[in-house]
C-alpha cells in the first residue's frame, strides 16, 4: 500500500518519469537530488502523521529503504 | 525600526588558499590567530568609517569559536585594538548566526541610547578545528572575518524586522563537543582527537533545515506582512552547496540572493557579514535597499534580520 502512495507521489508531486520499483535508488535512478529526497520524506511525515527522526534517515537510499522506515513508524 | 545605519565596515580573508575541484577555500598557513583576523577586520573597518577606535564605545564579538574559554573572545581582541580604553567588550554567540544576533543586540542599545558607535566583528579560524576525515566539511570551511560598525540614523533607514529560533532536536548535529566541561581538554587521550574537532551530520542537517527553513520564512513573511518583493537582496550564510538547492525550492529566483560558497565556502559566522560587505563593495547592494541577512546555524538556530540600508 506504501508503495503505491510514494509511486503515486514521486509521479504527481515529484515528476519522476522513469520506472519506479522498490530497487529504486532515489538519486542515481530516479534523478532526484538530495533536498528533493528529504522533502518526499518530509511529505510522507505529513501524509502519515508521523516524526522522522534526523538519525533515522541515515542509509536511505532505496525506495524499499523509505517503505521500510514508514512501516516501522506507522506500525 | 531600529534607526541605525552603517559608519564603515572590512572584511579579512588570508592570503592562502586551497581548492577542491572548482571550489576555494582561504585557510591560514601563516600562523595567524583567531584574533588576528578580528582586528585585521577591525582595522579595516575603522579606516573605512574614517574613526579610531577612540570614537566605539562597545565591541561585540559573534564568533561561533572561542579562541580560548575565558576569557570571551571579545576582550583578547579589545587587548589588541583597544586595552587600555574604556570600551566594554563581550561576545554574543549563536554560532554561525552570531552576526545577526549580535547586530540585533547592537541596534538595540542603539536605540535605547546605551552607546553610539557599536563596533561588531564576526572572524573564525574554521581550519582549527576541521576534521580531514571529515570530507564534506573539511572541503566547505573557510578561514576569514568581517566588520561592521554601526550608529544611530536620522534617516528611515535601519532594522526592520528580526526572527530568531532554535529547535534543538539539531543540537548534536554540528557540534564540537571537546573543550568545554562535558570533554574537558584535560582529560584529553589518544584517540579521542576527533571530540576536538567539528563534527557535522551533514544529511541529518539538510533533513531538519528542510523540515523548518520554508516554515521559518513564512511566519517572518506572515508576521511582518511582507512578499519576496519587498527584499532587494537576500544574504544568506553560506552553508553549503545545498544553498542555491534550497533557495530554489523556496521560490527565490537566483540574481535575488547572493551565493559566493564557489569562491569562499562557508565562514562559520563570518560568513554572512562577508558576503554582505563584499556585496555592498561589489554594488550590489546600495543605499535604500532592502536586505534579508538570514542564516541557519547549530542549535539548530534560525535567524532573520531585515535591513533597510
Amino acid at each position: 500500500m506504501y508503495f503505491d502512495v510514494l509511486k503515486q507521489i514521486l509521479e504527481e508531486d515529484f515528476f519522476v518519469a522513469d520506472e519506479i520499483t522498490p530497487e529504486s535508488r532515489f538519486i542515481e535512478d530516479l534523478g532526484l537530488d538530495s533536498l528533493l529526497v528529504m522533502q518526499l520524506l518530509l511529505q510522507m511525515e505529513e501524509k502519515y502523521g508521523v516524526t522522522i527522526d534526523g538519525e533515522e534517515i541515515e542509509g536511505i537510499e532505496t525506495i524499499a529503504d523509505a517503505l521500510k522506515l514508514l512501516e516501522e513508524k506507522i506500525g | 525600526m531600529r534607526q541605525i545605519k552603517i559608519l564603515g565596515f572590512g572584511t579579512f580573508v588570508p592570503d592562502h588558499t586551497v581548492t577542491f575541484e572548482d571550489q576555494t577555500r582561504y585557510r591560514c598557513a601563516n600562523g595567524e590567530t583567531q584574533v588576528d583576523l578580528a582586528v585585521y577586520a577591525c582595522e579595516r573597518a575603522l579606516k573605512n568609517a574614517n574613526l579610531s577606535i577612540d570614537d566605539i564605545d562597545l565591541i561585540l564579538n559573534g564568533s561561533a569559536v572561542p579562541t580560548q574559554l575565558i576569557p570571551s573572545t571579545a576582550s583578547l581582541i579589545h587587548e589588541r585594538i583597544a586595552k587600555g580604553r574604556d570600551i566594554p567588550a563581550f561576545d554574543v554567540n549563536s554560532s554561525c548566526s552570531g552576526f545577526l544576533t549580535a547586530l540585533d543586540v547592537a541596534s538595540l542599545y542603539i536605540k535605547e541610547g546605551q552607546y553610539e558607535k557599536i563596533l561588531i566583528v564576526s572572524e573564525e579560524l574554521a581550519s582549527a578545528g576541521l576534521n580531514p576525515n571529515q570530507k564534506e566539511s573539511y572541503e566547505l570551511f573557510s578561514d576569514g572575518a568581517a566588520a561592521v560598525i554601526i550608529t544611530a540614523s536620522e534617516e528611515e533607514q535601519g532594522i526592520l524586522a528580526v526572527m530568531q529560533k532554535t529547535f534543538s532536536e539539531g543540537a548534536h548535529y554540528t557540534e564540537i563537543r571537546g573543550g568545554g566541561t562535558g570533554y574537558p581538554g584535560y582529560r584529553h587521550e589518544a584517540g579521542d582527537e576527533a571530540e576536538y574537532l567539528f563534527d557535522m551530520k551533514g544529511k541529518q542537517i539538510l533533513f531538519i533545515t528542510a523540515r523548518y527553513l520554508p516554515k521559518v520564512f513564512k511566519e517572518f513573511y506572515e508576521k511582518y506582512n511582507l512578499t519576496i518583493d519587498d527584499i532587494d537582496l537576500i544574504v544568506p550564510h553560506q552553508a553549503s552547496k545545498a544553498l542555491s538547492m534550497f533557495m530554489g525550492r523556496m521560490g527565490i529566483p537566483e540574481g535575488k540572493y547572493v551565493d559566493v560558497v564557489k569562491d569562499y565556502g562557508n565562514m562559520v559566522s563570518a560568513s554572512v557579514p562577508f558576503t554582505f560587505c563584499k556585496a555592498i563593495e561589489e554594488g550590489r547592494i546600495q543605499k535604500g535597499d532592502t536586505v534579508l541577512l538570514c542564516a541557519t546555524a547549530a542549535g539548530l538556530t534560525v535567524n532573520m534580520v531585515l535591513w533597510k540600508l
